[in-house]
């Protein structure tokens, strides 16, 4: 089943989640992280007083560090959603730093990220921010994008690791935007502009997943909890869809069943590791 | 003789017109050289810094005199980096020089930049799904050290620009 019809069947009041835009010419210099975060705030005091199966969570997560008893080797893995249009300008989302997956020490690490990319003829060019945990139980905030050189096997990426920045527990806001700052690409730290990286293609597409490099590893999050408590979330997700801020209303992305993947609206949703129970 | 004069200052002419145009046309490979590498690193290129967005110059002679840890210090740190295997006790110090660091964000210290090769090597973090074209494999991996407290501060890898 598309993650975007099953969103469609509970989508209630998140789906007017998008920030507050400056009417018909808004563009991406019309964020408002201000707003966003008020806004954010408010629904999650709703979200408090009723009940309703979306925003974060501030239930304690009971399934960190578990052993998946899955073999180790290296390996690319995601969960999560990918979006896709003819041009996709941005894209933002609250994404817990979830607390915390084991990681297979052979292939660390393992992440949780936002995306702008697109799929080229030639491999896939991308630009992206979020958070990945090393062996070790060590946090960091990382960026990374591909430049316009083509190596002969991938394109020429530069990344970024920022030691002194360490999303553990919580959520935080990660965001791409493109052409934001002209030619470029902007990866945002809860609104804070963090890095920039010249734009060599048009974004096509926009990811939000977490990322494993080993079976062993865990996918951020584990099965249980009321109302998915223990899930790795991910809320107010957002693309540039068409002039304006759309909600993410994604497709899934999920290995054979290895991970959980549950829509909450089009702008919510959680993933975890089934090898790790509550 | 006279056709082999004829054909030696044809084709020097030649030259000459070609290599004219191209410096007055700013041809790439024309540009490249008259653009001299102005980073203080050897392994590092200044092309690869601002392909990065940063900018990194050789300190001024105040400036040195700012910078309270030492290299070696600066070196333990990434070595030892708390707990951390990455990029582990085992990795090999390429070059530690100190440098003025600074993007357009407002990033800006006086840091000891340590470029290592980490004992597990140098790899793309994370990838787009669907990525067929394997794991990206990262040419270099320097750390910004803050020369004035030893505080590591950023980590910035990949490829070298051309």
């Amino acid at each position: 089943m598309y993650l975007s019809s099953l969103l469609d069947k509970v989508c209630v009041c998140v789906c007017s989640v998008p920030p507050k835009l400056s009417g018909g010419s808004a563009t991406l210099h019309s964020i408002n992280p201000p707003r966003l975060l008020v806004l954010a705030l408010a629904i999650a005091l709703i979200s408090a007083s009723t009940g309703l199966p979306f925003g974060p969570s501030n239930q304690a997560h009971a399934s960190p560090n578990c052993n998946t008893g899955r073999p180790s080797g290296f390996g690319y893995h995601w969960a999560g959603s990918v979006r896709s249009d003819s041009y996709v300008g941005g894209v933002y989302a609250y994404i817990e730093n979830y607390n915390r997956p084991y990681v297979d020490p052979s292939a660390a690490p393992v992440t949780m990220w936002s995306m702008l990319d697109n799929a080229g003829a030639q491999g896939q060019r991308y630009a992206q921010i979020g958070w990945w945990e090393d062996t070790g139980q060590n946090r960091y905030l990382f960026t990374e994008y591909t430049n316009n050189t083509w190596t002969g096997s991938h394109w020429a990426y530069q990344q970024q690791i920022y030691w002194n920045i360490n999303p553990l527990n919580g959520f935080s806001y990660y965001s791409v935007y493109h052409d934001n700052t002209p030619g470029y690409f902007t990866m945002l730290y809860n609104g804070q502009p963090i890095a920039l990286g010249q734009a060599f293609f048009s974004p096509t597409e926009a990811q939000i997943l977490g990322e494993t490099h080993s079976l062993k590893s865990q996918m951020p999050g584990g099965y249980g909890g009321t109302n998915g408590a223990n899930h790795a979330q991910v809320t107010y997700a957002n693309v540039w869809v068409g002039g304006g801020w759309q909600p993410f209303a994604g497709q899934p992305v999920d290995e054979g069943g290895l991970w959980g993947l549950q829509g909450w609206s089009t702008t919510a949703f959680d993933i975890w590791d089934k090898a790790c129970s509550s | 003789m006279k056709r082999r004069l004829v054909l030696t200052v044809a084709t020097v002419t030649t030259g000459v017109v070609i290599w004219g145009g191209a410096t007055s046309q700013g041809v790439p490979w024309r540009a490249a050289q008259a653009d001299p590498d102005t980073s203080p690193m050897a392994g590092i290129n200044s092309r690869t810094f601002r392909s990065a967005g940063y900018q990194v110059t050789p300190p001024s002679a105040d400036d040195r005199k700012a910078a309270v840890v030492s290299r070696d210090e600066a070196v333990t740190t990434v070595l030892h980096h708390g707990q951390d295997t990455y990029p582990g006790p085992d990795a090999k110090v390429r070059e530690a020089v100190l440098v003025d660091v600074s993007d357009s964000l407002g990033f800006h210290c006086l840091c000891w930049a340590v470029s290592v090769l980490p004992t597990r090597g140098i790899w793309s973090h994370a990838g787009p799904a669907g990525n067929t074209q394997g794991r990206a494999r990262g040419d270099y991996s320097v750390w910004f050290v803050d020369a004035s407290t030893g505080e590591a501060l950023r980590t910035l890898e990949g490829n070298l620009e051309p």
